[in-house]
């Protein structure tokens, strides 16, 4: 068949649907390095304009540290610019081995493996270690990667209410019969912000005979006292099985991703996880960088500790200014809209007054739950962060939101 | 294989099957001509090219039931219908829009 008229006509027409329902995705152009303050052009030929971002995963402001340049440098001149193999052929480095051996004693586990992706390691991982005979019981908000790796997978296939722990207690007790049980969970929830029930799910685990699965890729190398992630501030080092997390967020935000946990498991994914071993290895720049993030993490705690402080004062202006704020912990604050609409037109006039935010609404979120998400990182300075509430509240008042309840809010957009 | 014959067997007159007992009473038609015919169609050779392979097979009668909305599709095997929509539960609550966020 070749692209005919009509099929082009086909794309053309769902494309223009998604544009009227409001759903297609724009790039924004950034022309500079991430950092607190980044350089946009947006839309296509307009000027460029300098904005404080409250949106990007850096959060300990790495992604842009210059030992982590100097290192991705070394390691394009001493190792080479790619590999040109997967890992199990010819793509596997002394490096990588450094690296995955450096997240296993970060981690707390007992052995790692690299993939390209947090995505890919999500997209294997189940399919490697479980089967028909067994049952994975996820959270109803994973990760849509984790979706797909469920779907990959011939286990059985279930899921209990977002943090609900009676409800997943329950499916435990129903899933008994089956083989072998994996709870999967993310560690810090996307659009929330809000942290998973570790503790618990592990002591339900345990109680169950059941394995833990926890993306952490919204928690590795800021959440818990040393960084290590939702497992060390939930006080279960060493107690959950898998663990997959990514170097795209905050250890460095290029790209890469890893499973870490129990050796036999990892195992099974070096042999088994096809996203492993039909991709090709990350490449060596990136896995140098990748050490030196980890040698930076590893060497103190305060730039987690600036995020940390960066957030409490983030959450602290906003509740002061009377926007509505989802609680919670993590550098992930959302500022609750409710309404889509009102959340696209802010994040608009909130672009227009040098703050790079977005808005997120249906089917990213549930409906009626429309929010613009702000995301700390620690390389915002006060400086940025007091410029940020100034707009928010400008924008605010602009559209009448401050101080709103949720009815309020709903009731000022109208149906 | 291609069939040789067809039998129309008429509905009484003013029956308004609904679409899934239209489906339930083809699938049993069909069930009753599978068995009836075992050496019918190309199945047995199939089967046996599988085995060759290292399979070891096994068909069993259940119940597909499938979901739509807009682009949106799940579909869902069991062996009671039961079965089949529990299963078809989970994979639309699997992914479910919500949260599922960069």
């Amino acid at each position: 068949m070749t692209f005919s008229d009509v099929l082009r006509q086909r794309y053309r027409d769902e494309l223009q649907a998604l544009a009227e329902a409001g759903l297609l995705k724009q790039e924004r152009t950034i022309c500079s390095a991430q950092g607190a303050e980044i350089v946009v052009e947006f839309p296509e030929g307009a000027p460029h304009k300098h904005v404080v971002n409250l949106c990007s995963n850096n959060y300990l402001g790495l992604s842009s540290h210059p030992d982590v340049i100097d290192a991705a440098q070394q390691g394009l001149l001493n190792r080479g610019y790619g590999l040109s193999s997967v890992r199990f052929i010819c793509g596997t480095q002394d490096l990588h081995h450094d690296l995955e051996r450096r997240l296993t004693i970060f981690l707390g586990t007992e052995d790692s493996l690299l993939f390209p992706s947090c995505m890919d390691a999500n997209a294997g991982v189940f399919e490697a270690v479980m089967g028909e005979a067994d049952v994975l019981i996820a959270d109803r908000l994973v990760h849509a990667s984790i979706v797909d790796g469920m779907r990959l997978c011939k286990a059985q296939q279930d899921t209990y209410k977002h943090s609900d722990m009676a409800h997943l207690e329950e499916k435990l007790q129903f899933h008994q019969d089956k083989r072998a049980r994996l709870i999967i969970t993310d560690g810090v929830f996307s659009m929330d912000g809000d942290l998973a029930r570790l503790d618990r799910i592990v002591e339900l685990a345990q109680r169950y005979d059941a394995m833990v699965c926890v993306d952490d890729s919204h928690a590795t190398g800021f959440i818990g006292r040393t960084g290590r992630g939702t497992h060390e501030h939930c006080g279960v080092l060493g107690r959950v099985d898998l663990i997959t997390t990514t170097l795209g967020k905050a250890l460095g935000g290029a790209s890469g991703g890893c499973v870490s946990g129990r050796r036999e498991l990892v195992e099974m994914c070096r042999q088994r996880a096809r996203p492993y071993l039909f991709s090709n290895s990350v490449p060596p720049m990136i896995v140098a960088a990748a050490l030196e993030v980890l040698k930076l993490v590893q060497a103190g705690t305060e730039r987690r500790d600036k995020l940390e402080v960066n957030t409490r004062y983030w959450r602290r202006l906003l509740r002061e200014a009377g926007f509505d704020v989802k609680p919670g912990e993590s550098p992930i604050v959302p500022v609750m809209l409710y309404d889509a609409r009102l959340a696209q037109l802010m994040a608009r006039d909130l672009y227009d007054e040098g703050v790079y935010v977005v808005g997120f609404f249906f089917p990213v979120v549930p409906k009626g739950q429309a929010r613009i998400r702000t995301q700390l990182s620690a390389a915002h300075e006060r400086h940025h962060l007091d410029a940020a509430i100034e707009a928010f509240v400008k924008v605010g008042r602009k559209h009448a939101v401050l101080g709103k309840s949720r009815q309020e809010l709903l009731e000022l957009v109208g149906p | 294989m291609r069939w040789a014959m067809s039998i129309e067997v008429p509905l009484p007159e003013g029956a308004e099957p609904s679409p899934s007992e239209r489906d339930a009473l083809e699938a049993l038609l069909r069930a009753m001509v599978d068995l009836s015919h075992p050496d019918a169609g190309a199945w047995r050779a199939t089967a046996r090219r599988l085995e060759a392979d290292g399979w070891q097979l096994r068909c069993r009668l259940g119940w597909i039931a499938e979901a739509r909305r807009g682009r949106e599709s799940e579909q869902a095997v069991g062996r009671s219908r039961d079965e089949a929509f529990e299963e078809l539960l989970t994979l639309t609550e699997l992914d479910q829009p919500a949260g599922h966020s960069a």
